[in-house]
């Protein structure tokens, strides 16, 4: 059967309908995962905007509708890294720089805790990119296989960096704890 | 240090995790307390990982509500409507090498026009109605056979002797559910078979034709008028190609004559 414009209409709407619901559930995990990439809130609007309109044509061709969310994460890293290219900049990382792990109202223990977020934020920043996005992935929820699937790697690739990572900041936590 | 070495790295303590461990890595993992500590830490400094990451990266997201509207703004463009494959291009270029490679030496010397209706013989006849008349109609017009001594004068006019049952519909230029009428200028016999502009073909644009009418997209003069005019030029105006779809050689809708 042929596309008229009425089934044209039809399907148009689906799959708006469609990207809308995943555009809910998915914006503000890819919005995290972005930011601790190190891009602008400004640059990640446009990557989740691009991304979206991605997933968009690729449902109205009939792209595979499996695993949508490691799609949607897979092609938001990949346009993040383009949009890094881009600019040639190194935004910093500052997801952990607001931690508050164990909020206390005794103002000696508000000024160790920000130590300790100062030191893991610095751990985390100086981290390569790549355990970088490991780290926020797994924070995301997603699984070792799924985030090698996501940054084109293998798993034992992506077990070996977070155990990489995880060194580093039960390392610097180790450290935090002994200078108290 | 030495301990440690007899038992698991912590990558594949983390890949456990998941449930990604061999077999026999897993054995050990259920046997060794050591292991399974370690493999305690570690989950619970990636929950304090997520945890912070989570609360901290959820401040820095704005309201989500105008990247939605940004979002349907930018869905609701034509080029969004057009993201979608248009199967008659394909179905056309399926024809045409279909046509190259297997049909063509049989069809060859066919004419668009050779079983097209003869003005002369089927002008074709149409009732005055409207839209809601035709669109509210229920009976199903198009099972209703042509008498029999009608469909013979009709094969006789156009010179064809000893049709095959069910070879042909005797069709109506302007079809019923379109406002045709039964009068024998509206009639001529139409193979299912033969050429590429067959009855099969002819039934598909009447089903489109009433679709567009009923929709309000054209009105049921017009469709009447291009069916009455050439049938054919419809057919590509109104599906936009310029052979038949190849979805179309099957398209029932009318009786064969038998």
């Amino acid at each position: 059967m042929s596309i008229g414009p009425k089934a044209l209409f039809i399907r148009h709407h689906a799959v708006s309908a469609e990207v809308s619901g995943l555009f809910e559930q998915f914006r503000d995990p890819l919005f995290r995962y972005l930011l601790s990439f190190g891009l602008s809130v400004a640059d990640c609007e446009e990557v989740i905007q691009e991304t979206f309109l991605a997933l968009f044509r690729h449902l109205a061709k009939g792209g595979a509708r499996d695993h949508l969310r490691g799609w949607v994460f897979r092609v938001g890293h990949n346009l993040a890294l383009k949009t890094r290219q881009r600019q040639s900049r190194d935004v910093p990382m500052n997801g952990l720089a607001k931690l508050r792990r164990h909020p206390d109202p005794d103002p000696e223990q508000q000024a160790v805790t920000a130590q300790w977020q100062d030191q893991m934020a610095a751990v985390f920043r100086a981290m390569p990119e790549q355990d970088r996005a490991c780290l926020s992935l797994r924070a995301e929820g997603f699984r070792y296989r799924e985030i090698a699937g996501i940054l084109g790697v293998s798993l034992g690739w992506v077990a070996q960096s977070m155990e990489r990572s995880l060194g580093k900041l039960t390392r610097a936590s180790a450290l935090h704890e002994a200078r108290r | 240090m030495q301990e440690r070495d007899s038992h698991l790295p912590d990558s594949q303590l983390l890949l456990a995790l998941d449930g990604e461990s061999p077999a026999e890595e897993q054995e050990h993992l259920d046997a060794c307390p050591l292991c399974r500590g370690r493999r305690r830490e570690l989950e619970e400094g990636l929950a304090d990982f997520s945890r912070a990451y989570q609360s901290t990266a959820n401040g820095n997201i704005p309201p989500i509500e105008p990247a939605r509207d940004a979002l349907h703004a930018r869905l609701s463009e034509p080029a969004f409507a057009q993201a979608f494959p248009r199967p008659w291009l394909a179905a056309a270029a399926v024809v045409v090498l279909a046509f190259a490679s297997v049909l063509m030496p049989r069809w060859r010397g066919n004419t668009e026009g050779e079983f097209a209706p003869r003005s002369a013989l089927t002008p074709g006849a149409a009732r005055t109605l409207n839209r809601e008349q035709v669109c509210t109609a229920t009976e199903n017009n198009h099972l209703r056979n042509v008498a029999s001594g009608v469909a013979e004068n009709i094969f006789r006019e156009y010179g064809i002797r000893d049709p095959r049952p069910r070879s042909y519909e005797v069709d109506y230029l302007i079809p019923l559910d379109l406002g045709g009428t039964e009068d024998p200028r509206n009639l001529w016999p139409e193979p299912y078979a033969s050429g590429v502009w067959n009855a099969r073909v002819k039934d598909a644009l009447e089903d489109r034709l009433r679709m567009l009418v009923c929709d309000g997209q054209i009105d049921l003069a017009t469709a009447q008028q291009d069916l009455a005019s050439d049938w054919i030029a419809a057919y590509k105006k109104y599906f936009m190609t310029q052979q038949p779809l190849i979805s179309h050689a099957a398209f029932v809708k009318d009786q064969p004559w038998e």
